[in-house]
């Protein structure tokens, strides 16, 4: 158990805390009065703001804690819930949670937008508050904790100094004078420990126990404290400091702390205030050193002469100052500033948190290096010079460490991820009457930051449709054989340099037939289609497959499936759909494990270098060893004996080739190419499709940092991205699972 | 001899820090999610010091502390509350109860291991 | 806890010792001073055997200051026997090892 868990249980929690406080404040909508939920929803919003208290972010804390006050005035009566409240209030949920996303470096700052929604926000609350009580609105009044939990000084030291006759004690160290009230055992206070605490800031030089207090044995109340101490206490921290030590019993405990070298008129004041009388007390001071005795002389000197001014009815100096029931501190010392102790409990923080986009530029950064690196490399081979060459490798496994490390820093575990859904599982199971488990595995599987935060709604709208459709009510599930509780299954795993995320159910699968049906009415196949079950399901992916209205006739998947698909697509990841009918789906999701750099394959295609991601070449195969075998006109290959589909990746790519369009278009083409005899073919997989691309030339191995394409290359199929080669050539970066996916379903 | 904490928070993200820095300055931490789990964790062991939420599901960290206060082997027990900077009325109710102790959230670590220094004995 | 009252306790003298067995704390508080009272009562100056006490606090500090306050009516102070580690620290903290008679060893 860590610190750092608990940040990310924090993550986990404020989304559970933030749907809560939606539904609560939805339900609101119907019984704007009912107190529980009223209750409920200001323990939310206050958990909210505790916890992100706790995590340091105050942002968050400020803004939520207008949210929390209006809510306390709603459950006090003090505020009328209303629909226009409810609406601020939910537009305060949306903003609490932008706010927590930019904490939690999920997103990188809020945008210009937000920031003055939350503007709008915090006026629209403190105009709640203030119209229910005239009181200023509190906006940011949560300081950090060094400065509200230290009570605020008396000042009241000041007015007695001003009232000085000028002469100042020896006592180097500072004076403590401690009267213990007599609940402060029963309320579980244990004077020692404050004394020991001192010797955590200082050093008690002496010490005086008093008992003058403590009653004949018979009027004893033996769980009543009597105790009070005389402290001579060297130390350098300041008097808040010392103050702050006595904070828990400043209710109970009389506590007069005078600094080094006060004035002897404070401590005139101080053998006034106590109770033991001032011969007493003079004594205990000058024994512990506290005072010297001419000094205890010169002050019951004043105090005499004080004593008959008031008698001859004078100003009454020797009214007492205020010392009960408050820190009463006399100033004389410039305090050291607050800020201090602030600095240095934070550096005791052991978790470093860093923002997302410097992580960004860290990570491009180092993949520039990669890049340079390679150059260097490269140039070394050339020049033939062994040492150079030696030293170039051990730089490139060093920035190859760097590369990992970097990377390693942006990945999460999924398991955040997946365990959000239980709760997702747990109450749409309930709402629907279902009987539902969720089984979690390989939670702990890491994978990059963008793409766990950017799978989050395509992974609800699986979920959620599981749930929804999947799986069948308990009676239908016990009609059909089955065991009334339905299984979802969420697992994860490493596969060949992806990331494989399964989402299962044991419902009822999906109904071919009707998918069919659909798609001939939708017009997306003809009705003599020849298509496997595979084919058929993966129809539902089919942007304008389904519309909400006619769902549940088709268990439900569909439902926006094709934007599942495309997000999915964006990650350049792909997803995959099994089903049996009666005994439930499979939806596979194969994801890059990470955004930004990969290991390639470049490969030159016409005038131009192409970048084939390494972990998706199965092999290279000469284009004529193959290339007998193919069927006439029908752009396949035999791979001893497997075929697949292939395509000319200058056809795709190479405008002079008139191939913007060749994908798609029928074969025969064949004939018009000059066929070259050092043609070589690249067998790419993706999942579990296979295709060949035709290429020019093999050049080799290549890291590659990924590059966004610009706007122009927005509609260009099959391209994923550019890339800057060493000698400064641009080279685009193939997008095999697009590629292989249309191959094999226009292909066939 | 290691001090036994009582730690009752309905937040789990809480009760893991508030855990994770009382262990490691070498406390025995027990923990409870709201004021009735936190009763029933007083069984009997001797507990050197409670702290405790406020606003809790069931029953709230106020109501936790009388009843507390009624048990005679449990009433003297140190008790230090987690508390925001909105709940004075909350702080004067509960000091009233017999919570003395209370810190303001947010806290640093640092802050909540000097206040169980002052609250238990080594 | 246990009280006893030991072998060398003398009424005509005024001498008693006692032996503190079990905790000195809080919830022992009430307890303890009730089995205080009745030598409060019979004897002037006390000895205390504290080797055998527990748990102690300030509660059970101000009790001993009180057998000590009973001891100075007739001139003398608290003597304690022999003491426990924690009784001992407590004293040493409070600085109360110069105000009583002390163990032997110490």
């Amino acid at each position: 158990m860590s610190l750092d868990e608990g940040l990310q249980g924090f993550l986990e929690e404020s989304k559970d805390l933030l749907d809560e406080m939606e539904d609560l404040l939805l339900k609101l909508e119907d019984k704007s009065n009912d107190s529980e939920i009223i209750n409920a929803l200001f323990r939310v919003v206050h958990t909210l703001k505790g916890t992100s208290g706790m995590f340091g972010f105050t942002e968050v804390v400020s803004f939520t804690h207008g949210a929390e006050s209006v809510m306390d005035s709603v459950r006090d009566g003090d505020i009328v819930l209303n629909e226009d409240l409810l609406s601020v209030l939910l537009k305060s949920r949306d903003h609490i949670s932008a706010l927590l996303d930019v904490a939690l470096e999920i997103s990188s700052e809020l945008s210009a937008e937000d920031s003055q929604q939350g503007t709008v926000l915090s006026e629209q609350l403190a105009q709640y508050l203030n119209g229910s009580e005239s009181s200023t609105p509190e906006g940011d009044s949560a300081g950090p904790a060094a400065e509200s939990a230290t009570p605020a000084s008396s000042d009241t030291g000041a007015a007695v100094v001003q009232a000085l006759d000028g002469e100042t004690v020896e006592n180097e160290s500072w004076h403590i004078s401690l009267r213990f009230g007599p609940d402060v055992l029963r309320n579980g206070m244990e004077p020692l420990s404050f004394i020991r605490y001192l010797n955590t800031i200082g050093t008690i030089l002496s010490l005086e126990t008093i008992d003058e207090q403590l009653p004949e044995p018979a009027a004893m109340d033996a769980e009543s404290c009597y105790l009070g101490f005389e402290i001579n206490f060297a130390t350098t921290a300041d008097k808040a400091e010392i103050t702050a030590v006595f904070e828990f019993v400043q209710d109970d405990c009389k506590v007069n702390i005078l600094p080094p070298h006060s004035h002897v008129e404070i401590y005139l004041k101080l053998l006034e205030d106590l109770p033991e009388g001032h011969y007493r007390i003079g004594e205990i001071l000058t024994r512990t050193g506290i005072l010297t005795h001419r000094e205890l002389e010169s002050i019951l000197v004043l105090q005499s002469s004080q004593l008959s001014e008031a008698a001859a009815g004078s100003d009454p100096a020797s009214d007492p100052v205020p010392f009960v029931g408050e820190l009463a501190v006399s100033e004389g010392l410039i305090e050291a500033p607050l800020v201090d102790a602030a600095i240095k409990r934070q550096e005791e923080c052991k978790v470093v948190r860093v923002s997302a986009a410097k992580l960004e530029e860290l990570i491009t950064l180092v993949g520039e290096l990669v890049i340079a690196g390679a150059n260097t490399h490269l140039l070394a081979r050339e020049s033939e010079n062994n040492g150079l060459v030696d030293a170039t490798e051990k730089l490139g496994g060093l920035v190859e460490a760097i590369r990992d490390t970097s990377l390693s820093l942006r990945m999460v575990q999924i398991g955040d991820t997946f365990a959000r859904f239980r709760r997702v599982v747990r109450e749409n199971s309930r709402d629907l009457g279902k009987e539902i488990d969720l089984e979690i595995s390989g939670g702990d599987t890491e994978l990059d930051k963008v793409v766990v935060d950017k799978m989050a709604d395509p992974l609800m709208h699986l979920v959620r449709n599981s749930i929804d459709h999947g799986l069948e009510t308990p009676g239908q599930r016990e009609a059909a054989g089955k065991s009334p509780r339905g299984t979802i299954s969420l697992n994860a795993f490493h596969d060949s340099g992806s990331i494989v995320i399964e989402i299962s159910d044991d419902g009822r699968g999906l109904a071919k037939d009707k998918i069919l049906a659909k798609a001939i009415e939708k017009g997306l196949i003809s009705d003599n289609h020849n298509l496997s079950d595979d084919e058929i399901y993966r129809l539902i992916f089919e942007a304008g497959f389904s519309t909400a209205d006619n769902v549940t006739n088709l268990s439900g998947r569909g439902v926006g499936m094709d934007v599942v698909r495309q997000n999915i697509e964006s990650l350049r990841g792909l997803i995959d759909i099994k089903s049996t009918l009666g005994e439930g789906t499979v939806i596979t999701i194969r994801l890059p494990l990470t955004m930004a750099i990969i290991d390639g394959f470049l490969v030159q295609v016409g005038s131009g270098s192409y970048v084939i991601p390494l972990d998706m070449v199965d092999e290279c195969v000469e284009y004529s060893e193959v290339a007998q075998d193919a069927y006439d006109g029908s752009q396949h290959i035999n791979l001893r004996g497997e075929i697949m589909p292939y395509l000319r990746l200058g056809e795709v790519f190479t405008p002079s080739r008139n191939a913007a369009d060749a994908v798609s278009s029928d074969s025969g083409e064949k004939s018009q190419i000059v066929e070259k005899s050092r043609e070589n073919i690249v067998v790419a997989r993706y999942g579990n499709k296979k295709a060949g691309l035709v290429v020019d030339d093999l050049l080799g191995e290549h890291q590659t940092v990924i590059k966004p394409l610009g706007r122009i290359f927005e509609n260009v199929q099959g391209l994923s991205g550019a890339t800057i080669l060493g000698n400064g050539e641009v080279a685009m970066i193939v997008d095999v699972p697009n590629l292989v996916d249309k191959l094999s379903t226009i292909g066939v | 001899m290691a001090k036994t904490i009582l730690i009752v928070d309905d937040s789990s993200s809480v009760r893991i820090v508030l855990a994770t820095t009382l262990k490691s300055a070498g406390y025995n931490v027990i923990d409870a999610v709201d004021g009735e789990d936190g009763l029933s964790k007083l069984t009997g062991e001797k507990i050197h010091l409670i702290i405790s939420d406020v606003n809790m599901p069931k029953m709230d960290g106020i109501t936790m502390v009388k009843k507390i206060k009624a048990l005679p082997k449990y009433k003297f027990t140190p008790i230090c509350m987690l508390t925001t900077e909105s709940e004075e009325s909350k702080m004067k109710a509960g000091k009233m109860a017999g919570a003395k102790a209370w810190i303001v959230k947010p806290f640093q670590p640092a802050v909540l291991l000097s206040a169980v220094e002052k609250l238990v004995l080594p | 806890m246990d009280i006893s009252k030991l072998k060398g306790s003398n009424k005509k003298t005024g001498v008693c010792k006692l032996r503190f067995q079990g905790d000195m704390d809080i919830y022992a508080a009430e307890e303890t001073l009730a089995a205080l009272l009745p030598y409060f009562d019979d004897f002037k100056t006390f000895s205390v055997e504290l080797d055998q006490v527990g748990e102690i606090d300030s509660s059970g500090i101000q009790l001993l200051l009180q057998c000590h306050r009973q001891s100075q009516k007739s001139d003398g102070q608290l003597s304690i026997l022999s003491w426990s580690e924690n009784v001992r620290e407590l004293m040493e903290i409070f600085q109360l090892t110069e105000r009583f008679t002390l163990p032997d060893a110490a």
